[in-house]
């Protein structure tokens, strides 16, 4: 109970990221648990538990939107043409996290996902790839489309 | 700032949501349960594994025994038509016999054992052991060759008394194959009256 205390909170911010539904992350966060202490000799170094277990809830995340039938457009997902990253910078903009966050979560599946992988968990391109089943330059150029989208959501929201 | 930037620098408050109390309760509790579960099917697993070897070392230790039990019981058998086949004397071939049929007396026939009871049917062995091997093969009254070798020993003998006894014996099987060594046991000059009335009697029985 007490890696679970430590962990319980983390965890579920990373599920409520990926699920978007309360009571779906409440639930994987538990599968998390479960999980891992059915497999925790697989755990080489005790140092590692949190990355571990984040690993687990963002692929045990990604099954519950599977099953809930939410990552079609994984399927639909083609090698798009090279999108040059703007370098925008927010000097003109005054960010606020809760708009950030909002503005993310507003986002569609298939660029929030990503996004959220990206930016917020740390996850490479090429991990987010593997483990979307995706090539890595579809997920960079969705990456890409995702962040100009969440760039005009927050200018939308500044402009209003 | 780029919103990479913006956002590792702000990681923390990105994390705001906090997990329900309820939820944490309902943890507990499925945490319990399973917990419950695989102390369950790692005791039934150990149960079982338990009864298995136990169930081996049985099967091993029975096998072991059904086995020793077989040797034993071969060699003694081999001891006794060794003793049958080579007994230097009537009375020794005589303890023999009996001794087969205590030793062997609610088992199947064995093909060796009968074998040398056969042998000693057709050989010149004295009249004792000959009454006695009858009888020992008359326990076995389904056994066609035990049936045909009596037949055929009715037909051969000479010795008053085991023809007498043949003759009881295939009046018990109602052999109707013995009626050819009935009639030549009757027709046969030096067949003592007694032995010759038997025959008849027999025959005449057969023939009803």
């Amino acid at each position: 109970m007490q890696v679970y205390q430590m962990y319980k909170d983390m965890l579920y911010n990373v599920s409520f990221r990926i699920v978007k539904n309360e009571h779906d992350a409440q639930d994987t966060v538990h599968d998390v648990f479960i999980k891992a202490f059915q497999n925790i000799s697989k755990l080489e170094n005790d140092l590692n538990l949190g990355p571990w277990l984040k690993r687990i809830v963002v692929n045990c995340s990604l099954d519950v939107l599977r099953k809930k039938k939410k990552l079609g457009w994984l399927q639909e997902s083609y090698e798009l043409t090279e999108t040059t990253e703007e370098n925008v910078t927010y000097e003109d903009v005054t960010l606020k996290v809760e708009e950030v966050k909002k503005a993310i979560h507003n986002l569609k599946d298939k660029y929030r996902i990503i996004i959220v992988l990206y930016l917020i968990e740390d996850y490479s391109h090429k991990e987010i790839a593997e483990q979307l089943g995706l090539k890595e330059g579809t997920v960079r150029n969705q990456y890409i489309r995702g962040k100009r989208l969440l760039k005009q959501q927050l200018q939308n929201s500044k402009a209003l | 700032m780029s919103l990479e930037e913006f956002v590792k620098e702000h990681r923390n408050a990105f994390d705001h949501k906090k997990m329900p109390e309820v939820a944490n309760l309902d943890f507990e509790v499925r945490l319990k349960k399973e917990l419950h579960q695989n102390t369950n099917n790692l005791r039934r697993l150990q149960i079982i594994r338990y009864l298995s070897v136990a169930a081996s070392v049985a099967l091993i230790v029975t096998f072991g025994y059904w086995y020793q039990n077989k040797q034993e019981r071969i060699e003694i058998r081999d001891n006794l038509v060794l003793a049958l086949e080579e007994g230097e004397t009537n009375s020794s071939r005589l303890e023999a016999i009996y001794e087969i049929e205590d030793q062997f007396a609610n088992e199947k026939e064995d093909q060796k054992i009968l074998n040398a009871f056969f042998k000693i049917l057709k050989a010149d062995s004295d009249v004792n052991s000959k009454i006695a091997v009858i009888d020992a093969l008359l326990k076995f009254p389904d056994n066609t060759k035990v049936r045909n070798q009596l037949i055929e020993a009715l037909s051969n003998e000479t010795e008053p008394l085991v023809q007498l006894k043949l003759i009881k014996s295939v009046a018990a099987l109602r052999e109707q194959r013995a009626k050819a060594s009935l009639k030549k046991i009757i027709e046969d000059e030096e067949s003592l009256p007694l032995v010759k009335g038997n025959a008849s009697a027999l025959l005449a029985m057969l023939n009803q």
